[in-house]
């Protein structure tokens, strides 16, 4: 108890020398904290963020597709149905990727893109495809329309009702695939927020094409629910039991090269904070000594009045220990504060730029969420205080090391 | 007949810097009677400080035993070491040396706080030595707010706080000024004598030193019996 009296009381010391040593402790574990925290958090919201778009707008959570044989014996709309039916399946949605030539008739612009036919009901129930992409220009769906991503919109100086002229490659009669020349109207243009897809991607209604495309190609986009997004095995086994020769990916499969990406992105994410670790650990470990090196002289008069080493040891680890704590509570409240509302304070911050250089700063403007995970702060600030305990019980041990009137010579 | 409190047996001590080693005190060999008091004495630099730390257990000899009760504390580890300074010895330095976060009465305290006993016994023996040595008006003032010689009559009480078989005085008065130094010195020599303890200090002072029972003095790191 008494040495825990005295960690207190050194901890909250009014001698200027030992209050200012752990007040440089204090606000360099604080700002530590914070920066770890913030840094981690935007990265996971970015990354989140990046997943959601791809597994909503690109792949879909499954993708099903049948070999050529049985994909000809197949009615869509039934195959829709029965894969609906499967438990945590909450959309179907038939759909064809192909690459076409387009030119906007009235601009007269010509580009290559991709063609994604899909039902219209994409655009128009709740679905996370829907929830993420908004209509930027004109209107979507219908029959015999089709929408542009948007930067393929402006490469294509498109206007709304324009005409498109596309080349598609599709079921030949002589040959497998054959060129076929189609008239679209151009009625709208949408954003996703994934960069390539609004550069390369036109969305029309599958239904008119579907005889001309063939029904080897047609793909079944399977949306789930929240829970089962992730961990989708046992529907994957359901689909496997009831089409047996059907492929079926998951959304991780579908973007296998994009998600070793993000993990790897995620592996450099840790090995930065571990950096930032050993550079808050040197810090400590540096701060640690200065404490030790400002309570020398009291752990001299400790010792000569009786206290041992392992008193000593525990009166500087209570004060390292309530030192530590109180800044890491203050760099984690700084630390979730700041990331509630990041998008203020960068706000603030291009507002600011902008006063003195009339200009905005891009990255500033990026609207930044941050995804703050309690397990990864429970493991940060267990980290750091087991930092602080560990460097000031080695420099217990160094300093402690010393004859009594050693450490009083010393000071 | 009395009892030897405190032995040294051909206490050697030598400070190693790099290459050199400084010989400080050589082959003393030094009784100390239980109730007696005994006063060192020798120039600047001489090793008194040295063998004063030694007979506290604060630093150790390089070669010979020092023997307390007859028990060799050269054998003892830091806990045994520890308890022993806690119990048996109470030091009284130079420059008085306090917590400067704590007050007179927590500063006199901390060793029976150390020793584990009951607050409320260990804060009424503090009072009344704090009183004995006309500080009841001061118990809460931080060292900081005390003068030099306040502060060494602190620390005099802080070493008689545990009621120490042996107490240790560096210089008691060597940084006060005359009358602090009268003050400290009627004091010091007052509580030893109340308490029945045994002394042992160093001081260049002669006529400090001759209110003691023996005077040693230490010369060429032996020591030379005086009175």
């Amino acid at each position: 108890m008494f040495t825990l009296h005295l960690a207190w009381r050194y901890a909250f010391s009014k001698s200027n020398r030992h209050r200012n040593a752990a007040l440089v402790i204090m606000t360099g574990i604080a700002v530590g904290m914070l920066a770890i925290i913030i840094m981690l958090s935007l990265m996971n919201s970015l990354q989140e963020e990046l997943l959601e778009q791809v597994k909503s707008i690109e792949s879909f959570h499954l993708q099903v597709s049948f070999p050529a044989a049985d994909a000809t014996s197949l009615k869509v709309a039934d195959v829709a149905g029965k894969l609906e039916g499967a438990a945590h399946v909450v959309q179907v949605h038939p759909y064809v990727n192909t690459q076409v030539l387009v030119q906007d008739v009235e601009s007269n612009r010509y580009l290559t893109a991709r063609l994604r036919l899909v039902d219209d009901a994409i655009w128009h129930s709740d679905n996370p495809f829907s929830r993420q992409t908004r209509i930027v220009g004109g209107t979507v769906g219908g029959e015999g329309n089709v929408s542009l991503g948007s930067v393929l919109a402006l490469k294509l100086a498109w206007q709304p009702g324009d005409t498109m002229r596309m080349t598609i490659l599709a079921s030949g009669r002589a040959v497998v695939l054959a060129p076929m020349t189609v008239e679209l109207k151009g009625t709208g243009a949408f954003v996703s927020g994934l960069p390539e897809f609004d550069e390369s991607t036109m969305i029309g209604e599958l239904s008119p094409l579907e005889a001309a495309i063939g029904p080897k190609r047609i793909l079944y986009g399977l949306y789930l629910d929240e829970q089962t997004i992730d961990r989708q095995a046992s529907v994957v086994r359901d689909i496997k039991a009831m089409y047996p020769t059907a492929t079926v990916r998951t959304w991780q499969q579908v973007n296998s090269a994009f998600h070793s990406a993000l993990m790897l992105e995620k592996v450099l994410m840790y090995l930065f904070l571990f950096f930032m670790f050993v550079i808050l650990g040197v810090n400590m470990r540096n701060a640690s000594s200065r404490l030790l090196h400002a309570k020398q002289r009291e752990l001299a008069i400790l010792r000569a009045v009786g206290s041992g080493h392992s008193d000593a040891t525990r009166i500087l680890l209570g004060q390292a220990a309530i030192v530590t704590l109180i800044g890491e509570v203050i760099g984690v409240a700084g630390g979730v504060l700041l990331g509630k509302h990041i998008g203020r304070v960068f706000g603030w911050m291009n507002s600011l730029q902008y006063l003195f250089t009339r200009q905005n700063n891009l990255l500033l403007s990026y609207p930044f969420t941050t995804t703050i995970r309690a397990s990864e702060v429970v493991v940060i600030f267990l980290s750091v205080l087991a930092l602080s305990l560990g460097f000031t019980y080695l420099g217990c041990r160094r300093t402690l090391h010393k004859e009594p009137m050693e450490m009083l010579y010393h000071d | 007949m009395t009892d030897t409190l405190l032995q040294f047996r051909t206490v050697t001590k030598r400070f190693i810097s790099g290459d050199s080693s400084l010989i400080i005190l050589e082959g003393i060999d030094f009784g100390l009677e239980e109730g007696s008091s005994v006063a060192i004495t020798g120039k600047s630099g001489c090793g008194k400080s040295t063998f004063l730390n030694i007979a506290g257990a604060l630093d150790r000899p390089s070669e010979g035993s020092v023997l307390f009760k007859g028990k060799d504390l050269g054998g003892m580890g830091d806990r045994e070491l520890s308890r022993f300074r806690n119990r048996h010895v109470g030091f009284v330095f130079q420059s008085h040396i306090l917590l400067e976060d704590f007050s007179a009465l927590e500063n006199v305290c901390v060793p029976a706080m150390i020793r584990g006993a009951m607050r409320k016994e260990v804060t009424a023996r503090a009072t009344e030595l704090l009183d004995r040595v006309g500080l009841a008006q001061r118990l809460h003032h931080k060292p900081g707010k005390l003068s030099g010689g306040e502060r060494q009559r602190v620390a005099i009480c802080r070493a008689l706080m545990n009621s120490p078989d042996l107490i240790i005085a560096d210089e008691p008065t060597g940084s006060l000024d005359e009358d602090s130094s009268d003050a400290i010195e009627n004091l010091l020599f007052d509580l030893v004598k109340e308490e029945g303890r045994t002394l042992l200090m160093v001081t260049h002072d002669m006529e400090l030193a001759s209110r003691c029972s023996t005077v040693y003095l230490l010369h060429n790191r032996s020591l030379q019996g005086i009175s």
